[in-house]
């Protein structure tokens, strides 16, 4: 569009400072610097595109809104996701789905006091078998809490300092969220793959009775 | 090294590189290594999912107009005079001069809004409103109004042109939003969507044919 042209040359700072001023193309240059990043996180917090649309747009409204109180004391992107996965979570809420808070999911394990311990778990190996489908259907399955931190860190490359930033936590509630989100992620994908397997067994079952039949 | 404290490792320090003395675990202990490969292996396939993904072109459209509905964008400082969206900011400027056509609409699509019913529980699902329909086929009339009066002009300029593109994109998401009314008349946000994408279109051809009807 024109307004991203007429402002190629702008630095985000530049940017800020124009949109402050109410400048249409300096808004329109902002939603093009980050829209992509912060549909993709809805899309993938949400799972569905109108509801990903629903909220990114309301993050956008939001942070436009009040851009003219922006003074720069965290990064632009910083802020922007902090009020987005804000409109995320305040959306799953009100879809009373169990959003688990950061407190509750760095519990220790209550009978070790230690970290909980399902080291190695079943022997079911994931290495070679994580596709992106399993993948993408398990991620969906986690709770809110964890789900925000992986999607974050892992998928979209953030470092823990700038996730609790994002989040308003410590570092180490960013790290502890991340790891349990990948003790029940591969938990999550070892069911996908005894499904799976269950279910090929079904198909050669059924097929080997076909066969029979038709003889 | 105990399994637990090469837990703690891991979440502390990442899953690489690993300290001497818990390679050294690793290498003696079947789970842990099973534990160290699985999460290797989601980092990497979830680091190979798209970190972006583009939004619908709609999305800044709906944005844009909300932002100038409320004033946070404000069109005086804005630096390209020929840009299509100040030429649609115009035509809403001038909005005095829409039809009549275009006040029904605008009336129908309202009514539709405002006839939303939640279904009451246990009972059968809310079949689509006869609002929706009515909308539709008014919507439908003044767009052929539109037409007419774009022809009979031969209104060709770039804005007008945009205009049209943009018409395309709402008619789109109408389609869409029409779909799945009908497939889940219950369901709220769709038919908020569809009321929303109506009143959209409704000022979208009023401003195309005031302007169109000025020769802009």
């Amino acid at each position: 569009m024109s307004a991203s042209r007429s402002h190629a040359a702008l630095s985000e700072a530049d940017a800020i400072r124009l949109a402050q001023q109410g400048d249409a193309a300096a808004f329109e240059f902002l939603y093009q610097l980050h829209s992509r990043r912060v549909y993709a996180l809805c899309l993938r917090m949400l799972g569905n595109p109108a509801d990903a649309e629903d909220l990114a747009q309301d993050a956008f409204l939001q942070l436009f809104r009040k851009i003219g109180t922006f003074r720069g004391e965290s990064a632009f992107s910083t802020w922007l996701h902090r009020m987005t996965v804000n409109v995320v979570l305040m959306r799953l809420r009100k879809k009373s789905l169990p959003v688990a808070s950061l407190e509750e999911t760095t519990e220790p394990d209550e009978e070790t006091g230690g970290p909980r311990k399902d080291i190695g778990g079943p022997d079911l190996r994931l290495s070679g078998a994580v596709d992106r489908v399993n993948l993408e259907r398990s991620v969906e399955k986690l709770p809110p809490g964890y789900r925000t931190v992986f999607v974050l860190h892992d998928i979209q490359g953030y470092e823990h300092n700038e996730i609790a930033g994002i989040l308003g936590c410590s570092v180490g509630n960013s790290k502890s969220q991340l790891h349990k989100a990948r003790t029940r992620l591969r938990e999550l994908l070892q069911e996908e793959l005894r499904d799976q397997a269950r279910q090929a067994r079904r198909d050669e079952q059924a097929a080997k009775s076909q066969s029979a039949r038709d003889d | 090294m105990k399994c637990e404290e090469l837990e703690l490792a891991i979440e502390q320090d990442g899953l690489s590189p690993l300290s001497e003395a818990a390679r050294a675990h690793v290498a003696g202990c079947a789970p842990c290594k099973n534990l160290l490969a699985d999460f290797t292996a989601i980092a990497s396939a979830a680091e190979r999912l798209p970190a972006e993904v583009a939004p619908p072109e709609r999305l800044w459209i709906s944005l844009r107009a909300q932002l100038e509905a409320e004033g946070v964008i404000r069109e005086q400082t804005a630096p390209q005079k020929a840009d299509w969206w100040e030429s649609l900011a115009a035509g809403f400027r001038g909005r005095m001069l829409a039809t009549t056509a275009v006040g029904l609409v605008l009336v129908a699509a309202v009514t539709f809004q405002l006839r939303r019913t939640p279904a009451s529980p246990g009972s059968a699902p809310a079949a689509v409103p006869q609002a929706y329909v009515t909308t539709a086929a008014m919507l439908q009339l003044h767009e052929q109004g539109v037409t007419d009066t774009l022809l009979k002009s031969a209104a060709t300029t770039p804005a007008m042109a945009s205009m049209r593109d943009n018409l395309q994109i709402v008619d789109n998401f109408i389609a869409e939003c029409e779909q799945r009314v009908q497939q889940q008349p219950d369901d709220d946000d769709a038919r908020e969507y569809l009321s929303g994408a109506y009143q959209q279109k409704s000022e979208l051809l009023a401003v195309m044919m005031e302007r169109g009807g000025s020769g802009d």
